[in-house]
């Protein structure tokens, strides 16, 4: 069940009608979420919700568990047993054929051959998302950032939470988990801001992303197109992803809010950022701020002098780059993005910085040129396929098509760069501020182009197979 | 334990509360409705009333097709000699080995859904004040056996014939999507915004504006680029002639005007496709639906079944072959 289909809105209809009707019970609340969640996720794979139950029950213990024994030692064997179930459910679904495979083809380098097992393991939707943000519950609790949660119900309502279950933004228990512990008000500036969400969202989904997404496939789906096609398919993959991801993050925030709770930002106006450093900062804020809080910042952060810094920026960012999925062409991705993040700050902290003055344009014309880059990356197949584009720039025949496919890919990144700039001038609390028919139009414009590309067959959202 | 301690303080709170005018709410939502009908109103006025540009039948590789086909038979005044037919003729008779051969004709082949008689309706547009054309009608046997075709399709040919008028489609509330954004959309945006073909014609060809400059430029012959797979293609080879075809080929003479000369041929088919007694099976074939075409004797003497390596999919040659097949039958004709 995708949001962007026929069956999720009328699943959502009917419960929402529930959840109206058990509003003066607190415990009928928590588990009709429970149930509709699971029911959610069920549809996409039933067999994966017993993994769901004891991975997420396993922290719920472990939690409980940290919280009541006084000696340290106990509590991080408890939290050691919760990180280890978590990464070992994470590297068993995610990693293990890869790295079985990794370390196949090392050997067979080395003239070791070996013949190799057939390992298909089905990835469950969402394990990236939900198992992160359980590890963050128990880390919070170990930390005494959060009070333990004894009631299942509502731990899993806060763990399993559909609109946010399968790709996030990826909540922290210290901000979601209280709002489950207290009654929700829900009144018309937070169903309008809701749908205010969940309209943008389904615009940059069926109007920006699904837009471009037939513009890349037909580059990176093809052997040999030579020509400027291999540098704009890479740029309109950025247009795709941000359009899937951000707007399904915007439809989670806004489904969440229409039940009274609130749910993080996930995206702010990123690519409009004039330096790597601020990309990041607006690009899967979720994610980063998880890597940074969880990562960066106890492996040292920017405390113990350059070269860790360095170092520290560089593995996180590896390691972020596996989180996307098991393959080398996402490790590529985030070795890209952590040496330009790391030149960055070298350069920032660097004397030349304080006499060079680089013009905002500049740095926003670098910026979008590495991520850029990193995007050929991770939509490439393989590392081989990604060089194979590289080189095809030069290398092969352009396509008759190419003119076209630069007039095409121009306007869906001119909506995009619109978007991202109405967006960063005209955030909510400013439009509920217009007048209220002004609202209401842009309301039904959107509506409109919504209407004009709901396909039959919705494509999925990229984010659903990490 | 821990469940049991928490539920007993806890049913008895309140889950949420809604501080909210269900009325002021309902006008809210009621008035998006309205505008969006507004909207859908005033695009649907816009669309018939000429200030938006022409419609045009792109957006898939299927109207592509047909509109460009229309187009090409209302343009070639120059040309005496049209191929209709499935695509089987789309793809086969190459129209430059025609030109190279000195035969100046245009290929309006289509697609095997849209049906004999809308062949017919191609080449009615191709005949105006042409009474000395000649249409050959090119079908391959899985057209010839298909059970039904496709009332889609057929609308849209029927939209690409009608386009001279270029008016806004009649209201209907079924349709309302396609008669009001769909068709503003496309006046708006598909003259100079180029719509990507997906799937594999899309890696040949790209966009549709491209598909129909260069279906334009090549006389109406369109490249196949897959590769044919006989270990894949499991079809039966039972070839036979549908039911539908007998008065689908009364209806395709009908729309021709009198003395207008009409060929017939078989389109061929893989050899590992073809039972014994194919060529017989063909022959017969081309008797009973050339009766019924009301087809000139003698039939042509082309291959009906050639190598697997020759085709692209069951139906289509790969281009290489359609070229050497075209320079068979221009061998055929200057005789």
């Amino acid at each position: 069940m995708i949001f962007n289909s026929n069956i999720f809105i009328l699943f959502f209809t009917a419960v929402l009608l529930l959840y109206w009707l058990i509003r003066n019970n607190q415990g009928y609340r928590d588990w009709l979420i429970v149930v509709s969640s699971f029911i959610f996720y069920g549809t996409w794979d039933w067999r994966f919700l017993g993994l769901l139950i004891i991975t997420g029950g396993i922290d719920f213990v472990c939690a409980y568990k940290i919280s009541i024994n006084p000696q340290q030692t106990t509590k991080k064997r408890w939290l050691m047993f919760s990180i280890v179930s978590n990464m070992g459910t994470l590297g068993f679904f995610k990693y293990s054929g890869f790295f079985l495979d990794s370390a196949l083809h090392i050997l067979e380098i080395f003239g070791l051959q070996s013949t190799r097992p057939v390992l298909a393991i089905i990835l469950p939707a969402g394990i990236s998302f939900y198992t992160f943000q359980a590890l963050s519950y128990t880390l919070d609790v170990y930390r005494g950032h959060i009070k333990v949660e004894t009631n299942p119900v509502k731990y899993f309502a806060f763990l399993t939470f559909f609109p946010q279950l399968v790709a996030g933004p990826i909540e922290r228990a210290s901000f979601l988990l209280p709002q489950f512990r207290e009654k929700r008000t829900i009144n018309e500036s937070i169903i309008l801001r809701g749908v205010w969400f969940i309209l943008w969202g389904f615009f940059l989904k069926v109007v920006i992303a699904d837009y471009f997404a037939p513009l890349v496939d037909m580059v990176f789906n093809v052997k040999h197109l030579g020509g400027s096609v291999n540098i704009l398919a890479p740029l309109a993959f950025g247009g795709q992803i941000y359009g899937d991801f951000a707007g399904y993050s915007l439809i989670a925030i806004g489904l969440a809010n229409t039940m009274g709770f609130e749910l993080s930002q996930n995206f702010s106006h990123p690519y409009l950022s004039s330096n790597i450093q601020e990309f990041w900062r607006r690009w899967h804020q979720t994610l980063s701020t998880w890597f940074r809080d969880y990562l960066y910042i106890p492996l040292g952060g920017n405390r113990l002098g350059s070269f860790r810094t360095f170092f520290n920026i560089f593995l996180t960012f590896i390691l972020a780059g596996l989180w996307h999925g098991a393959n080398w062409t996402f490790i590529l991705w985030g070795l890209c993005h952590g040496l330009a993040l790391g030149c960055y700050r070298l350069w920032r902290t660097s004397k030349m910085s304080a006499s060079i003055r680089i013009p905002k344009i500049a740095g926003w014309g670098m910026t979008m040129l590495i991520v850029g880059l990193g995007w050929l990356f991770f939509r490439a197949t393989s590392v081989s396929h990604a060089w194979d584009m590289i080189q095809a720039v030069t290398n092969d025949q352009p396509p008759s098509w190419s003119t076209n496919y630069a007039l095409a890919v121009s306007f869906g990144l001119l909506a995009v760069w619109f978007y991202d700039v109405f967006n960063k001038h005209f955030h909510w609390e400013r439009v509920s501020a217009w007048p209220w028919l002004l609202r209401i139009v842009v309301k039904s414009i959107l509506l409109v182009f919504i209407v004009a590309r709901w396909g039959k067959e919705p494509p999925s959202f990229i984010y659903f197979q990490f | 334990m821990l469940h049991q301690k928490h539920q007993s303080a806890v049913p008895q709170e309140v889950g949420h509360v809604y501080l909210v005018n269900p009325v002021a709410l309902a006008k809210q939502f009621a008035s998006i409705l309205l505008i969006v009908l507004a909207l859908f109103l005033a695009m649907w006025i816009s669309n018939g009333s000429g200030i938006l540009g022409k419609k045009y039948q792109l957006g898939d590789p299927d109207s592509t097709i047909i509109s460009t086909k229309v187009q090409l038979a209302a343009t070639s005044s120059k040309k005496r000699i049209a191929f209709v037919g499935d695509s089987s003729c789309l793809v086969n008779i190459h129209i430059p080995t025609m030109k190279e051969n000195g035969i100046e004709a245009i290929n309006l082949g289509t697609l095997s859904y849209l049906g004999i008689d809308s062949f017919g309706l191609l080449a009615q547009r191709f005949c105006q004040d042409k009474p000395d054309a000649q249409i050959f009608v090119v079908l391959h046997p899985e057209c010839i056996r298909m059970v039904a075709s496709s009332s889609e399709h057929r609308k849209i040919l029927m939209e690409a014939l009608n386009q001279s008028t270029d008016r806004s489609t009649p209201f209907q509330l079924s349709n309302l999507r396609k008669i009001t954004v769909d068709e503003f959309s496309s006046r708006l945006l598909d003259g100079w915004l180029p719509t990507p073909i997906k799937g594999q014609l899309g890696f040949r060809y790209g966009f549709t504006h491209n598909l129909t400059d260069e279906v334009f430029s090549s006389g109406g012959f369109m490249e196949e680029t897959r590769k044919f797979d006989a270990s894949i293609s499991h079809g039966s080879s039972d070839y036979r002639i549908a039911r539908r075809i007998q008065n689908e080929c009364t209806l395709f003479r009908s729309y021709l005007p009198k003395g207008i000369k009409v060929h017939l041929l078989v389109s061929p088919i893989p050899q590992s496709h073809a039972t014994r007694g194919h060529e017989k099976k063909v022959l017969e074939m081309q008797n009973e639906i050339g009766n019924w075409i009301q087809a000139e004797n003698p039939s042509f003497n082309l291959p009906t079944v050639l190598p697997d390596s020759s085709f692209g999919t069951v139906t289509h040659l790969l281009p290489n072959s359609a070229h050497e097949y075209t320079r068979q039958l221009c061998l055929m004709l200057s005789r």
